[in-house]
């Protein structure tokens, strides 16, 4: 009978515990802050700071949740928001990359918060279009930036080098590291997207409209810039110019700090935070410089990333979650997560600290720089993930520029008829 | 000895049973079995019913579309799917070859010795550890710039060194390894058991008749070692089939999905990609192979036991 009751107790304690799992999150709804899942640990600081100031308007500051590995990060968000307790706010790729979160019916739209915020002065009207599907907006930018090559100052000038501005240049560059024992480029498949970081770069450097055209599903992964592009690339692994592909890519700002690499693409003006962790100063440790184009008369473009902040549909805090919102581009609240990143906020009202980006931004709004989106958000995620794969796979094994290329067009072909069809 | 029914006690008829019994027994049977049955049913039947018919629909979400076999056609002339299911059955033979042979190996050489205990230790130590814990570890020791190779430019074997996870097969057959690295462990206390399970007087006999080393070994221990075998090709077996958290912290499947086996194959479509029918079919067909070789290896095993 003793034994009786206690598994009768036991089982009602485990029901219940059941029952309390179930109950759902800590989460605005009860008075607290906002759960704001993100898959960049370190920003936990700048978005904290941020939400004080949202908590004095709002009465909702925001609580980061972080989860580090990319594809880890999309998978739980997935898996999440599928849930009747979803995470109030997300942190989620713009482009493409929204419009599939989007087309699952998961998120709530955000028109009121991004037309209020429009009316106000706090956002560009031009990145709409990158946080829309189907005529609605379902994310506001939480941070946007440009990708440069960061490169390591000192080394740079130990070796006589400057920032190079034409192609041959920049193959001087790389020619003099490689002689001096520096691996020139980091870049790495590691987590797969970093893959398309570097054939962003080289694509958009050597013919800009096409690499435009693709990734709209307008031209063809086997016309003759890319088969070019991909030459030049192979020649440049063979030649060691760049990291084993199997290096991390959290690793670069260390070996960069240490001349093992001497320079890597990456965005600004937020990157520049895990150098200065690695114990590089601005200016006089590190620099940025566009990559140049690689014939004299193509287009200057710049590559850009913005990611957006996105509100659950069904999350038990929904609607503390959008009066936040409403104030997300204040430039009261933008301010100390401006200073955090040091740029990169949204609202164009507020200067960006970060040298190279301000710079990039001044050549930006003068026309003199045209800008192209990441490669990671600018095609359905399914193309990308599996071009990124083949990528991956050519970085490894550069044996076989053409075939990496057919390969993507013809995953290319199936995956827009795809697209399309979940879409129409 | 005849178990059966003796000639001269004829079986009861329905008018002899003991109805009462047999019916006051019946509530108390169901009731031991239900929690069983009820579990096995939420748990396993119904997901399985679920993903069979979700494997003959397509890939949308909402209101899946009728597919029949086109999923499983397309699943089956992918290239990537193909090295998935080839890498699998790398798998298969490589997690029997190596923990059984080697466990056996560890477990015979250290039995007697005194220093055996430690050896046994160093060997059975990872089986303790997550594989997620002993992918990390490897990737210090496999990474172009790792341990492994530091160590051969170091003893003047550079022409060795190279990146060891990023060519096909030679990354799959490394994960093998470092799976067979701890799942060896559990091979070498189940063949230690086994070991000390043989009576010492056939062991006595066989060395009074002048089978010694190799002879003994084969003749008299190994047949005595047999039902151990039959359970540590089992466990290996099992723990083949379902590798994928060390692929895939170590490699996540790559470079180029060179890596992935169907259970890593599987997650990608679902997961990764969104895909419900081609993962569900996947799903499937990792089903098919894992009941086909456990039904294969036990049937033989059940049959000459």
């Amino acid at each position: 009978m003793r034994r009786r009751a206690f598994i009768g107790g036991l089982g009602a304690a485990a029901a219940g515990a059941a029952l309390g799992a179930c109950s759902g999150p800590d989460s605005a709804s009860r008075g607290g802050d906002a759960d704001f899942f993100i898959d960049a640990p370190t920003w936990g600081t700048g978005l904290r700071r941020a939400g004080e100031r949202l908590r004095a308007v709002t009465g909702t500051g925001l609580a980061p949740q972080s989860i580090p590995t990319t594809s880890s990060y999309e998978q739980v968000i997935k898996s999440q928001l599928q849930t009747r307790n979803p995470p109030d706010l997300i942190k989620w790729g713009s482009g493409y990359r929204m419009q599939d979160l989007a087309r699952t019916g998961t998120l709530a739209p955000l028109d009121a918060q991004w037309a209020r915020a429009e009316k106000r002065g706090w956002l560009d009207p031009a990145l709409r279009s990158r946080f829309t599907y189907r005529g609605r907006v379902y994310g506001l930018p939480l941070q946007n930036g440009y990708y440069v090559m960061l490169y390591n100052k000192k080394l740079f000038a130990r070796l006589g080098l400057s920032e190079p501005t034409t192609w041959d240049a920049f193959t001087h560059v790389l020619e003099t590291l490689k002689r001096h024992g520096t691996t020139p480029i980091g870049t790495t498949q590691v987590n797969a997207w970093p893959a398309a970081i570097w054939f962003g770069e080289l694509a958009s450097k050597t013919d800009p409209d096409w690499y435009r055209r693709v990734t709209m599903g307008r031209a063809s992964y086997t016309d003759a810039a890319p088969r070019r592009m991909m030459r030049m690339w192979q020649s440049m692994i063979r030649a060691g110019y760049h990291t084993s592909p199997d290096r991390s890519f959290d690793d670069f700002p260390a070996l960069l700090k240490e001349g093992g690499i001497a320079m890597y693409a990456a965005a600004v003006s937020w990157t520049t935070q895990s150098l200065e962790a690695a114990g590089m100063r601005p200016t006089t440790d590190f620099g940025a410089f566009l990559l140049p184009t690689v014939s004299a008369g193509t287009e200057r473009t710049v590559i850009s990333e913005a990611a957006g902040i996105t509100a659950a549909a069904r999350a038990s805090g929904r609607r503390q979650s959008l009066e936040l919102l409403d104030h997300w581009l204040d430039p009261d609240v933008q301010r100390p997560w401006s200073s955090f990143l040091w740029g990169s906020s949204a609202n164009p009202t507020l200067p960006w600290q970060e040298p190279a980006s301000r710079r990039i931004q001044r050549e930006v709004a003068g026309g003199r720089l045209r800008v192209l989106n990441r490669y990671w958000e600018a095609s359905p995620p399914a193309l990308v993930e599996g071009n990124v794969q083949d990528l991956g796979g050519f970085m490894a094994d550069p044996s076989d520029p053409d075939g990496v290329l057919e390969s993507m067009q013809s995953r290319a072909r199936t995956e827009w008829e795809y697209w399309k069809k979940e879409t129409s | 000895m005849s178990t059966g029914t003796p000639a001269h006690q004829a079986p009861p008829t329905a008018a002899h049973r003991p109805p009462r019994r047999r019916d006051r027994a019946l509530p108390a049977r169901t009731g031991f079995l239900l929690p069983a049955v009820v579990l096995v049913t939420v748990l396993s039947t119904v997901p399985f019913v679920l993903t069979l018919w979700r494997s003959f629909h397509d890939d949308r979400f909402v209101h899946p579309g009728w597919a029949g076999v086109d999923t499983y056609i397309q699943m089956l002339s992918d290239p990537v799917v193909l090295r998935s299911l080839l890498n699998t059955l790398f798998w298969l033979v490589g997690t029997v070859v190596l923990p059984v042979g080697l466990g056996l190996l560890v477990a015979v050489m250290t039995e007697r010795l005194s220093w055996g205990r430690w050896a046994r230790t160093a060997v059975v130590l990872p089986y303790a550890l997550s594989g997620s814990a002993v992918a990390v570890v490897w990737n210090f020791l496999l990474q172009d710039n790792g341990a492994l190779n530091s160590a051969l430019h170091a003893l003047g074997l550079g022409a060795f060194a190279h990146g060891w996870l990023l060519t096909w097969p030679g990354n799959t057959v490394v994960l093998i390894v470092a799976n067979a690295w701890q799942a060896t462990g559990v091979a070498v206390i189940l063949y230690l058991v086994g070991l000390q399970g043989i009576p010492p007087e056939t062991v006595e006999a066989a060395a009074l008749d002048g089978a010694i080393g190799w002879t003994r070994f084969r003749h008299i221990v190994l047949p005595q070692l047999r039902g151990t075998t039959v359970v540590v090709v089992g466990i290996s077996l099992a723990g083949g089939l379902k590798a994928f958290d060390l692929i895939w912290v170590l490699t996540g499947g790559g470079p180029g999905r060179s890596t992935e086996t169907l259970a890593v194959s599987m997650y990608w479509e679902s997961f990764v990609l969104q895909r419900p029918g081609s993962g569900a079919a996947l799903a499937v067909v990792l089903t098919l192979v894992v009941v086909a070789t456990s039904v294969a290896y036990l049937r033989r095993q059940l049959r000459s036991a």
